[in-house]
């Protein structure tokens, strides 16, 4: 099992190995891994059996609910094929495809690791471990479309998709583990056998249910999510074919597939699936008809065939799945073929706008025959795949009774027959422009759309043959007891005159557009949703910028006071939380004051109004200095003669330092005038500060009234003559019980002065040097490299 | 006393944040100054009511003795506090020196390009 | 044998001294011994991780005084995986200092500071006393201020000064919520104050005194809106010293706010943690859109750095046993996938010379080995399975939706959604976009810049170790969120050691 999913990743390395040696031809080797892994799966599926259920286990994060498990079923076993053998064509498509110069390891590598993901997506069981596949499926994606990385049209479009892909994702994360939550299982087998009712709590199913789906629609490209997949096509072709046709962008039928029988019993399933899917195939047949690059139309195509997909889910629901893989087989062969013809006719002209080609027919007729073959089955048109399928979707709906379904399936159809019709006439028939050159493909890149178009035809018109197959796979759950015979012909019902009219309507439509020289051939602006994209990204940048200084982050003199602000807001808030038990026992506050106390405390409050209002430096540090000498007695008043001592000390080296500096400013005279303008933030200050100075003079008083009554101070007390040998508790404390501190102390000195003395190397200024006078400081030589 | 402690701590602390909010260099080393000697004042206060009690040397004599845990608390950080005061000196002077100016506001106008 | 545990704090400060004093002038031979001793500290960090975990938590006491009347350090498991991650780290930035820049052109302060810095941060993980941490966390501040003020140019220098002026501040804050403890508690050690606060639950002081905590180290870990010093100073670093701020230095902040809440205080501060959550989810968003507004590689990841602090707040604020476990995971991933985004950045600007994203351009083509290390932690930052940030994100989200905290979960989404803008920004900006015409993809020295990129692919195969082995790691940061969050066990392995002085 493991190899099946590995091998195309454990090839990389071989390819970046080989790629510079082997250049272009690299392609046919790397499509051995895809064919190794088919060939594995071959083997696998024969020894199931029928209509299997395998699962594997193998524990990888148990504590986060994430495991290795994988579920070897018909759906996955189905979806396994079409990414090997759509791959290996891919390659050897590829290998022709890119020319001489590019940079083929890259490519490959990125490629091949796509590759592991979508196997891993398709195989697992465990919903969280789907989830990891499904957003690396993303990553590789992402860097495939951005290959050309020097476009800026493909930049944007990776972009685009990675973050259209990603949100969605993250959507569909929180459904899974909501998912995960109610009913206590990752395990998708197990979900698939549960019955919803079994699970608790109804809100969340429901939540599950819508976000699953919008992962499913982001990945599926689905309205509103539709934009990304016509930007993903700045990708190489290849890569267009592989993943933004045949199997990334299937991920999301494949999850809603996968999801169907958990959720299918919910009403709220069968409007949304419906509703969303067939709006999107309307709206993306609407928006192929307006387009004129080729890859673009093929692009809303796929969004438009996608919602059909999407919407048989949403059908079934009411009338039981049967084809679902009919659809999804039928849909991967002509799309597959038509992007390659595509790329075929990109590679030989140079060109994609459908307005400026015509005529191509005479010179590529294996490829003209390929693409007519895919636009027939893209028309629905008989002796094809695609209208065995239209034909079964359209009996579903009948069966049914969704008549808005069913108007707006037949009106999507025909606009697709019509720009359908557009692709092939105004490419392959007609006259060719003189301005258009040509050179003729080769066969080894006209091979595989042509496999693909000859499949689609042949199964077309013998579908019986794909009856065994189909029965084969069917997965428990999900697809009816019935076996499944397909048949072209199923007698004059509604569905056949109904197919008849879409094909006469269609193709009318085509004339008229054609006569009109498709003149409105142009996206009206307000459904460009990708450009709305772009719009939003860059307005994202403005309004982060305007949004970055409207919270002042930008404008450092606030960051203060935003600082104080929130401390004086929380403070706030605590004690209004429970005010009384802040401020009880504050009556029994001691207010006798003593003389003495009064009178230092006073000089201290004078000295620091004299900061506060005197005029000049000089002597706002005298005010400051007596505060600071005043407040040395205040110490010696609380007992502490050693702090009393450290504080003078302290203090007379703060202010010679504080003069020195003084002495090399300019003098206050010249900063007077600028007080003035001060004055406008003066009233946020006081308040400020007022704030801060009252918060704190509670906290005071609050310790006083709610101390310990067991602190530890006194017991160095008892120990400090006996244990510490001294009799300076104080001093005992900061050098034997507590020294380590002291430690501590001591190095942030020293790192303030290695601080400060880094502050003042410099070193002069090295060649340019055109510095009128040299900044002061001490130099240090730069030495010149020896 | 620790009633008058406790104003003459709320005085110093908006003292100290109402000199930090200025914009001259000068206006802020004060206030950083005395903001360190706000915490201190803080910090012994937390000793409890020093009235009748004595200082934490064990001279002969009885008596209560005050709580010497803070004192020591205060002597760390007030030597912390110092250097701090010696870096940022020799801050706000490398800035004056490279900007020209003493006024904070002037430092941070918006300049050319977005570096 | 437990006297180890002083030697991660002591073993850098030596080293700065013999540096200072010895070995003065910048010379190779210096660096060998920096580089020695760094991976001595690694070594030494490992070997007390793997103690750790198979023991109760180990504690030493400074100077043989029993608790509380001496300072004890403590290491458990959470100290520990903290203790490993700044040694490694450390010694990443160290080694990609000397390929940032040559022997003679070497700062000579600059390596010593590290080193007091590297002690300042490992104290604060030891200590198991609240005022040695706030003497610890002043080693660090200074030290952090002396580095960041060490190599700025003139016109970079005053971006220092509200980095100075909040974290002064918030020191002082520090010292009077230290005191307030005191008062409140009676005791500094951290082991003591939890025995006391049990018995005295529902006294008020409890929760000032945690208010007033959380004000502190939400300064320090840059929750809004104490955050703005931040995101403007961290850039005018050089990238290896900015790599280890960003790795580092915030998460003190986060690592005590787990010590506080988890093993301090008791666990019934609901109103608190849930204040907590909510600023966290405005951090998440505001900081990220911060990012978006940003044009040049430092300042978008200065800014992300706040965005995922967050994530860990917001995990705190859930305060779950898996909401700490998540934490601790997501400390982990952070720090790694941080200080290696940093030091890729440092590698994009020695190859375009600016880190200027209008101005860079072309590094695919000429580092695709950078640009695949890029690639891969960005998505990692971005919460892309299986890489390591996914985990963390997962489990998050995962707590929050358990709680019915529905806002936040979708702050925390709509925040990863952002960063993985922001990151593609650079992407797009510095790899994938054409080189425009004045600039250069050549670095000036090719040696140097392939033992940067081989750092930097080292930080990168541990992160995804980190990633593929999430079991491993979630393991890991199981076990120590259950040891962060039994106080009794702590407070035994504290208590249970006699010592001079004991009762």
């Amino acid at each position: 099992m493991f190899a099946v999913i590995l091998l195309p990743a454990l090839a990389v390395p071989l390819v970046l190995a080989l790629a510079p040696r082997l250049g272009q031809r690299v392609g046919y080797l790397v499509g051995a891994a895809p064919l190794g892994s088919a060939g594995l799966l071959a083997w696998l599926a024969a020894s199931t059996g029928s209509q299997p259920r395998v699962i594997l286990e193998i524990p990888w994060v148990p504590q986060l609910g994430v495991n290795l498990s994988f579920l070897i079923d018909g759906l996955s076993i189905f979806y396994g094929f079409v990414i090997c053998v759509i791959g290996v064509l891919v390659c050897w498509y590829a290998a022709e495809y890119l020319g001489r110069k590019y940079a083929h390891a890259r490519f490959y590598s990125c490629l091949l690791f796509f590759m592991t993901a979508m196997l891993g997506t398709v195989f697992s069981n465990n919903l969280l471990l789907l989830f990891v596949f499904w957003e690396l499926t993303g990553v590789a994606s992402f860097l495939l479309i951005g290959f050309f990385h020097e476009s800026d049209e493909s930049r944007r479009g990776a972009r685009q998709a990675l973050l259209v892909t990603a949100a969605t994702g993250l959507c569909m994360l929180v459904g899974i583990i909501l998912l995960g939550l109610s009913s206590g299982t990752y395990s998708l087998a197990t979900l698939a056998d549960g019955s919803l009712s079994d699970y608790k709590d109804g809100g969340w199913i429901a939540a599950s249910c819508v976000l699953l789906l919008v992962g499913a629609f982001g990945k599926s490209a689905q309205f509103p999510f539709q934009f990304w997949l016509p930007g993903a096509m700045a990708a190489p072709t290849p890569v267009s074919a592989y993943l933004h046709s045949a199997t990334m962008v299937k991920l999301g039928v494949f999850l809603t597939g996968r999801i169907f029988p958990i959720f299918h019993s919910l009403d709220l399933w069968f409007w949304l699936v419906c509703g969303v899917g067939f709006f999107t195939m309307l709206f993306g047949a609407f928006l192929a008809l307006r387009s004129n690059d080729l890859k673009a139309i093929l692009a809303y195509s796929t969004v438009s065939q996608l919602g059909f997909l999407i919407g048989a889910y949403g059908v079934g629901s009411k009338t039981g799945i049967q084809a679902d893989t009919l659809h999804v087989l039928s849909h991967v062969l002509y799309k597959g073929s038509l992007f390659m013809t595509a790329g075929i006719v990109d590679h030989c002209t140079g060109l994609r706008d459908v307005r400026k080609l015509g005529g191509l027919g005479r010179y590529m007729p294996v490829t003209a025959f390929s693409a007519a073959i895919g636009v027939a089955a893209l028309a629905g048109l008989p002796l094809t795949t695609g209208f065995i399928s239209k034909e079964l979707l359209l009996a579903d709906l009948v069966d049914a009774r969704a008549w808005v379904w069913f108007a707006l399936v037949a009106l999507s159809a025909t606009l697709t027959v019509a720009f359908a019709a557009r692709l092939f006439f105004n490419v392959f028939t007609g006259s060719k422009p003189e301005a258009l050159s040509v050179h003729r493909p080769g066969w080894a890149i006209q091979t595989p759309p042509l496999l693909l178009a000859l499949a689609a035809l042949i199964l077309g018109t013998f579908p019986g043959l794909l009856d065994g197959t189909l029965n084969a796979i069917k997965v428990a759950g999900l697809h009816g007891e019935e076996p499944i015979h397909l048949a072209l012909w199923h007698g004059f019902n509604l569905e056949v005159l109904t197919t008849a009219l879409i094909i006469v309507c269609g193709g009318g439509l085509y004339l008229l557009c054609q006569k009109s020289g498709w003149k409105r051939a142009e996206i009206p602006t307000f459904l460009r949703f990708d450009a709305a994209f772009e719009r939003g990204l860059d307005g994202l940048s403005v309004f982060s910028k305007r949004l970055t200084l409207a919270l002042r982050a930008d404008w450092p003199p606030a960051y203060l006071p935003i600082v104080i602000f929130f401390l004086l807001v929380s403070l706030a808030g605590t004690v209004a939380v429970s005010s009384s038990r802040f401020f009880e026992g504050f009556s029994a506050i001691d207010i006798s004051l003593s003389p003495l106390h009064t009178f230092v405390a006073v000089m201290i409050a004078a000295s620091l109004v004299g900061v506060i209002v005197l005029r000049r430096w000089t002597t706002q540090l005298i005010a400051l200095s007596v505060a600071g000498f005043f407040l040395t007695f205040y110490f010696v008043l609380y007992r502490a003669p050693d702090l009393a001592m450290t504080q003078i000390l302290v203090e007379s080296a703060s202010v010679v330092m504080i003069l020195l500096l003084l002495s090399r400013f300019p003098s206050s005279r010249l900063f007077r005038s600028e007080e003035k303008r001060e004055a406008k933030g003066r009233i946020f200050r006081v308040i400020l500060s007022g704030g801060v100075g009252l918060v704190m003079t509670g906290l005071v008083l609050f310790a006083d009234r709610h101390s310990h009554p067991d602190p530890i101070g006194p017991k160095y007390l008892e120990l400090s003559k006996p244990l510490a040998e001294g009799t300076n508790a104080v001093n005992t404390i900061l050098v034997d019980f507590r020294g380590f501190d002291t430690l501590g102390e001591i190095t942030v000195l020293l790192i303030a002065t290695l601080g400060a003395l880094g502050l003042m190397m410099r070193y002069k200024r090295g060649r340019a040097g055109n510095d009128p006078a040299p900044a002061p400081g001490f130099f240090l030589e730069k030495k010149r490299r020896p | 006393m620790q009633i008058e402690t406790a104003l003459l701590v709320g005085l110093l602390f908006a003292v100290s944040v109402y000199l930090l909010l200025h914009k001259s260099f000068v206006r802020i080393l004060f206030g950083f100054v005395t903001l360190t000697n706000a915490t201190n004042l803080f910090l012994i206060s937390m000793s409890g009511d020093p009235d009748g009690k004595r200082a934490p040397i064990l001279a002969e004599g009885s008596g209560p003795i005050v709580d010497p845990l803070p004192q020591a608390l205060v002597l760390t950080a007030i030597v912390i506090g110092f250097g701090l005061t010696i870096y940022l000196i020799m801050l706000l002077y490398r800035i004056f020196l490279d900007a020209k100016t003493t006024d904070a506001s002037k430092l941070f106008l918006p300049e050319a390009d977005d570096e | 044998m437990n006297n180890l545990l002083v030697l991660p704090f002591l073993l850098p400060v030596l080293t700065a001294v013999i540096c200072c004093l010895f070995v003065g002038r910048p010379g190779v031979g210096r660096r060998v011994f920096i580089a020695i001793s760094a991976a001595a500290q690694c070594a030494l960090a490992f070997y007390l991780a793997v103690r750790a975990f198979h023991e109760p938590p180990l504690v030493l006491l400074m100077g043989g005084w029993a608790p509380p009347l001496g300072v004890v350090l403590v290491v458990d498991g959470l100290a520990a995986i903290m203790l490993c991650l700044s040694t490694v780290v450390a010694l990443a930035c160290i080694l990609f200092s000397y390929a940032e820049i040559p022997v003679w052109a070497e700062q000579p302060l600059r390596l010593p500071l590290m080193q007091l810095l590297v002690a300042g941060i490992n104290l604060s993980f030891l200590t198991g006393d609240l005022f040695n941490l706030f003497v610890a966390f002043e080693i660090m501040l200074v030290a952090s201020y002396a580095l960041l003020t060490l190599e700025a140019n003139d016109r970079h220098i005053k971006e220092a000064f509200p980095y100075l002026a909040v974290n002064m501040f918030g020191s002082a804050l520090f010292l009077v919520a230290a005191g307030l403890a005191y008062s409140v508690f009676g005791t500094l050690n951290l082991a003591d104050i939890s025995r006391r606060a049990e018995a005295m639950q529902g006294d008020f002081g409890v929760m000032v005194v945690a208010v007033l905590l959380v004000v502190v180290f939400g300064i320090k870990a840059g929750v809004f809106p104490l955050y703005y010093w931040l995101p403007n100073s961290y850039p005018i670093l050089p990238f290896s010293l900015g790599a280890f701020y960003s790795g580092m230095l915030t998460k003190v902040g986060i690592y005590v706010l787990l010590r506080t809440f988890g093993t301090v205080f008791p666990h019934n501060l609901t109103q608190l943690y849930t204040a907590l959550a909510w600023l966290a989810g405005l951090t998440m968003v505001l900081a990220v859109l911060g990012a978006v507004s940003r044009n040049f590689i430092r300042g978008i990841l200065s800014f992300h750095i706040v965005s995922q602090i967050g994530y860990m707040i917001l995990a705190i604020g859930f305060f779950t046993p898996l909401a700490i476990a998540a934490c601790i995971f997501y400390v982990i991933h952070h720090i790694i996938v941080k200080s290696s985004l940093f030091l890729i950045g440092g590698t994009a600007m020695f190859y375009n010379r600016t880190d200027n994203l209008a101005r860079m351009g072309g590094l695919l083509k000429a580092s695709p080995i950078l640009a695949t290390c890029f690639i891969i932690q960005a998505f990692s930052l971005a919460g892309v399975p299986p890489l390591s940030g996914f985990w963390g994100k997962y489990a998050i989200i995962l707590v929050g939706l358990e709680e019915h905290r529905y806002w936040l979960v979708v702050a925390a989404l709509v925040a990863s959604v952002l960063t993985l803008v922001s990151m593609l920004k650079i992407w797009m900006g510095a790899f994938w976009q054409k080189l425009p015409a004045d600039g250069t993809a050549d670095p000036e020295a090719p040696a140097a810049a392939r033992t940067m990129t081989a750092i930097v692919c080292a930080l990168t195969l541990i992160s995804l170790a980190i990633g593929f082995g999430a079991e491993f790691f979630f393991g890991i940061a199981q076990t120590a969120a259950t040891s962060l969050l039994d106080p009794a066990q702590y407070r035994e392995a504290v208590f249970s050691l006699t010592g001079k002085g004991g009762q």
